[in-house]
């Protein structure tokens, strides 16, 4: 029995005095062994409870007691690990966040799931279990808590670390804990459904955090005014199809100068894109300096495009003047 | 020929003249109390809108651009037009109002601010150095620095 190794002895503290089968006790010893003393958790005594959670935090999961506990900050890898806990303990474990600084984590990349050698089911289920504080940021963000590292960023007024953006000498990832399989009768099922659990929580964060890249895309007034979901498509759509007129306007434009008037009257007009609502009218917005001259072109003999973007401007009157539409 | 203006935006109080205005942008009478004047044509405050953020130019300031018969403000004519140079990395555009990195006299664009060796980006207190008008960490510039290149400076 493995079971005096594990009180006191400083690296040794994960190890949890089992009464269970003798993969616990060896996982207990190559734990110890492999471990530099990461955690110094406070251990829970075990029982046949399959899953409790006790007020330390630590979840017991087929008699085994996982140590999530608060004050494991001996972990010095930034390794971001997917982790399990129950509700209360991410709320009280947020509160107790490290404040070192750490590289974030990138969204795009999927959990992968790591080829599971054969593995004592303790040590998986160690090592998966970390405690909140002895977690990255960048884990800990990717899980939970999206909203805080963003915020900070925001009030840089930087774009530089997005928080989406892993950085380029992280550590290999450890197992996540849906590679953990416990046993094969019954306890599976509790994983599966963590598992997809916190896949399905990536993949909401991913795509939260694709909106809200558009969301800076998207110019409006105020600039830091709050678009919904449908709102930041819409209008990503109005924009780039205004951007696109914007930029068929100018390239195929001849380079002539249109008179004041002319422009007022197409200004007037309302049309979306400037100068192709009549054959007979230029384009009047010349040769900005950056684009090439395209004296060349004909003028826009084209009908008025569908207006796409047309309220963008608002100015949807019924065409008069004598444009052909 | 650019057609760059800017023009003033004014509120005036309408009075009833005998002849209402008539808004240039929705065509319709202005049976309000202020309307507002801009390019020698009269708007109802809510027709009045940038083209690209929908901002309503009477409120936002007294300066409206107009390019390529669009209507701007100033912000988004800006955006949309302001020649602001080019990145020193990748020789691109950069947007206005965009953060960038200055190095002494190149800009460049925030991701492409990293070591043009290792690609890597810098920490705040990182040294970086300018060899040939190329950024490059320390460890690059001190594995290639042969001569006394002075052109180093400290993030």
């Amino acid at each position: 029995m493995k079971l005096d190794l594990c009180p006191g002895s400083p690296g040794a503290k994960l190890c949890i005095p089992l009464k269970q089968d003798s993969i616990r006790e060896n996982g207990c010893q190559d734990l110890e062994d492999s471990k530099e003393g990461n955690f110094t958790g406070e251990r829970v005594k075990t029982d046949d409870a399959p899953l409790r959670n006790t007020r330390n935090g630590t979840i017991i999961l087929n008699g085994v007691a996982k140590e999530t506990a608060y004050d494991a900050l001996d972990l010095k890898r930034e390794v971001p690990v997917i982790e399990l806990l129950r509700r209360d303990d991410i709320k009280t474990g947020q509160q107790r966040t490290d404040s070192q600084t750490v590289p974030i984590t990138e969204l795009r990349r999927p959990p992968v799931p790591l080829p599971l050698p054969h593995r004592d089911a303790l040590i998986d289920a160690r090592m998966v279990q970390l405690s909140p504080n002895a977690f990255p940021l960048p884990a800990r963000a990717m899980l939970y808590n999206l909203a805080q590292p963003l915020a900070a960023i925001n009030s840089l007024g930087g774009e530089s670390e997005q928080y989406g953006m892993y950085p380029s000498n992280r550590v290999k990832r450890r197992p996540a804990p849906y590679e953990v399989e416990l046993d094969e009768a019954g306890q599976p099922k509790i994983v599966r459904r963590i598992f997809t659990n916190s896949r399905e929580r990536w993949r909401q964060q991913n795509v939260n955090g694709a909106f809200s890249e558009l969301r800076k895309l998207i110019p409006t007034h105020p600039p830091d005014k709050k678009l919904s979901k449908n709102e930041i498509l819409r209008l990503a759509m109005k924009y780039i199809s205004f951007l696109s007129n914007l930029l068929d306007d100018q390239d195929g434009g001849a380079t002539d100068g249109v008179g004041l008037a002319r422009e007022d009257d197409l200004l007037l007009q309302g049309t979306l894109s400037p100068g192709s609502s009549c054959g007979s009218l230029p384009d009047g917005d010349g040769s900005p300096e950056s684009f090439t001259e395209d004296q060349d072109s004909p003028p826009a003999q084209r009908t008025v495009p569908v207006p796409r973007g047309r309220d963008l401007r608002r100015n949807a009157r019924p065409q008069d003047g004598g444009s052909q539409r | 020929m650019v057609f760059d203006k800017e023009e003033s935006v004014s509120l005036v109080p309408l009075q009833s003249k005998g002849k209402p205005r008539v808004c240039a942008g929705c065509n319709r009478r202005i049976m309000d109390r202020f309307v507002l004047e801009a390019l020698d044509r009269y708007w109802h405050e809510d027709c009045l809108k940038c083209a690209c953020c929908d901002c309503r130019l009477g409120d936002v300031g007294s300066t409206l651009y107009t390019r390529a018969n669009l209507i701007l403000c100033h912000k988004d004519y800006l955006r949309l037009f302001g020649m602001t140079g080019n990145c020193a990395a990748c020789s691109k555009v950069i947007p206005a109002f965009e953060m960038v990195m200055r190095a002494r006299e190149n800009v460049y664009h925030l991701d492409c601010f990293a070591c043009q060796l290792c690609s890597q980006r810098f920490c705040v207190g990182d040294k970086f150095f300018l060899k040939n008008n190329m950024i490059l960490c320390q460890l690059d510039y001190e594995g290639g620095h042969q001569n006394g290149n002075s052109a180093d400076q400290a993030l």
